[in-house]
């Protein structure tokens, strides 16, 4: 091996280890409080049981089967919970009301989903959203209901090729 | 009420799908403290305001308009929603426990409200929860950074005695940094010297 291929292939390496390096320990934002039948918690292509207790993070999607259900509690005083066949996605949150950063995006894929608002929405209101495939709700301070019914999946007529 | 919203088009290329979305439905309903909020729903379209309470709007989902905002009657609202009632978290419980001047010994006065945290946090069955430790501008700001850990400690101490997990408590502490009454420096404050707890 020469000199410049082995210089080549470290330089590759701290490469390669750099995204893990750059990645900063997030904060939770949040918490599972309440569960019922099939639940899980979808992070970094990983689906985790969900559990009383587990700590959320930003870019968590929350999921439930039949008979299924999860509640949880986040930073801001956020309540909601999911009913059966549901899918939510925890897509941004900020609350640092001493700095003024406030905002969260919930994105709700399909099922029900029960929302009342926290503090991000009374500080900031308008600055809460939850979207759905057919609109978003921006929230002044409020308790918010909404169903996604699920699509139903497109038949394909005739062969694949 | 029904806004004209022109300039909404470009949203089609963020709501993936537009030709085949499945419709949603939203519902307003009254908080647990009765009061009616206010919602904005936007799509490509134009926007609508729900205000009233159990006031609901379907939308058809694609480009097509919110219909008619109408009220939804509390069968239509159970039968929907009740599931997810079932699961739904009660709203976190706050307290604030006050200490001695200089000291992390609870004041006696906040015995009674530590009581009442462990009965919330066993009512609930709590694993989720936050003490975040504060103190007044007596001291200089390094001691008062250390004292405002001691006292969130001294509250952990007791919670995990009476059986909350310590895995499930988080301590955060600002020293004199985020003071509820503002004062001069060097200024005795009872209520700077606190930990405020939440149970979730």
């Amino acid at each position: 091996m020469t000199k410049s291929t082995l210089l080549l292939l470290s330089a590759v390496g701290i490469l390669a280890a750099l995204p893990l390096a750059a990645e900063l320990p997030q904060e939770p934002i949040g918490s599972i409080t309440n569960i019922a039948g099939a639940a899980h918690v979808l992070r970094a292509e990983q689906e985790l049981v969900a559990e009383k207790g587990l700590r959320l993070f930003a870019a968590d999607v929350l999921r439930t089967g039949a008979g299924g259900g999860i509640g949880v509690v986040l930073r801001d005083d956020t309540t909601l919970s999911l009913g059966p066949n549901s899918e939510l996605t925890l897509s941004d949150f900020d609350f640092k009301p001493d700095e003024g950063i406030l905002g969260m995006t919930l994105k709700m894929i399909k099922g029900t989903l029960v929302y009342i608002s926290g503090q991000i929405a009374k500080l900031a209101p308008g600055s809460a959203k939850v979207e759905t495939p057919a609109g978003i709700a921006a929230v002044r301070g409020t308790k918010l209901l909404i169903e996604v019914p699920e699509t139903k999946p497109m038949k394909r007529e005739g062969k694949s090729k | 009420m029904r806004v004209a919203f022109g300039m909404l088009t470009g949203l089609c290329a963020l709501l993936a799908g537009c030709a085949t979305t499945p419709q949603a439905r939203f519902y307003l309903v009254p908080d647990p403290e009765g009061k009616i909020g206010e919602v904005t729903l936007t799509n490509e379209a134009g926007s609508i305001i729900l205000n009233k309470a159990n006031e609901t709007v379907e939308a058809p989902g694609g480009d097509q308009a919110f219909a008619d905002a109408r009220q939804a009657d509390t069968k239509e609202i159970e039968e929907t929603f009740g599931d997810a009632f079932m699961v739904m978290p009660p709203p976190p419980k706050g307290f604030n426990i006050y200490f001695d001047s200089g000291s992390a010994k609870i004041k006696p006065e906040s015995e009674g409200l530590v009581a009442e945290v462990l009965a919330e946090a066993r009512k609930r069955d709590s694993r989720d929860v936050s003490l975040n430790g504060h103190t007044d501008r007596v001291g200089d700001k390094a001691a008062n950074m250390e004292l405002s850990v001691r006292r969130a400690d001294t509250l952990k101490e007791l919670l995990v005695k009476s059986g909350v997990r310590e895995e499930y408590i988080q301590i955060e502490y600002y020293g004199e940094s985020k003071p509820i009454v503002p004062t001069e420096d060097n200024v005795d404050e009872p209520l700077n010297r606190r930990v405020e707890v939440v149970v979730r």
